[in-house]
């Protein structure tokens, strides 16, 4: 009767080692999600690499500014037929661009 | 004097088309005021209709107007905005003091510097022989640089 019971629970203890090693569900093993694990990595480690080297080569130049008359300078104005307000001739006339704005 | 500098054509055309024809019949003060008050300050109120009712609020002949915001203001609005662009205006307001620029709204004392400068330049000029009438013309538009 004892070797029976020894028998019996080598018996069961083996089998439950076999039930740890059944297959993963869906059929496939790990290999393929560590593969896929492994390309997404090794992907993201490209994009880094990308991102540095965009980094190192500095921020974009800005644009240059737009040249702007000298303040020294006299610039030809024609005064032609602008509405102005003064008398017609004057020492000093000062011309004015504007918009309603 | 003034000259229009559109840097807002959406917003700004239809109100400069409006005063330019106000000074086609002598009456661009009054317009150029009420296009501020009742079109600027009335919530940007500067639409073509507006400007219209203001147009009949001055007193300007409709007819003649019409026609020229349709015609001969479009010129003028062109041809001002070229000439400023050629010497370098890129914004408003731009000031030229007897051709000598000043750029934006700059504190009075900036503009007195200039204008005594040129003042003192004019009378001087006017010392040696040259008359009021005939400065501008002489000593700015034709001595002043044509561009930038």
């Amino acid at each position: 009767m004892r070797r029976f019971s020894y028998l019996f629970i080598g018996g069961a203890f083996a089998a439950s080692l076999a039930g740890c090693q059944r297959p993963a569900p869906g059929g496939g093993d790990n290999s393929e999600v560590l593969a896929k694990l492994d390309e997404i990595s090794k992907k993201l480690n490209d994009l880094e690499g990308k991102v540095e080297k965009a980094a190192k080569a500095g921020a974009r130049p800005s644009r240059p500014s737009r040249p702007r008359p000298d303040a020294k300078a006299t610039y030809s104005i024609p005064l032609g037929d602008s509405p102005a307000v003064g008398p017609e001739h004057a020492k000093v006339t000062i011309v004015e661009a504007f918009e309603y704005a | 004097m003034y000259k229009h500098y559109v840097v807002h054509p959406q917003s700004a055309t239809d109100p400069a088309l409006a005063s330019c024809a106000a000074g086609r019949q002598g009456k661009f003060k009054e317009m150029d005021k009420l296009i501020w008050e009742k079109g600027y300050d009335a919530g940007r109120n500067l639409k073509a209709d507006n400007m219209e009712k203001l147009a009949k609020e001055a007193g300007l002949d409709m007819a003649k107007y019409k026609a020229d915001i349709g015609g001969a203001c479009k010129e003028t609005l062109k041809k001002d905005r070229a000439a400023l662009a050629k010497v370098g205006v890129g914004g408003t307001p731009a000031f030229f003091i007897n051709g000598r620029y000043l750029s934006g709204a700059q504190p009075i004392d900036r503009f007195k510097t200039v204008i005594d400068e040129e003042l003192k330049k004019a009378n001087e000029a006017i010392a040696k022989g040259t008359t009021v009438d005939k400065y501008y013309t002489e000593f700015v538009e034709k001595k002043g640089k044509k561009k930038l």
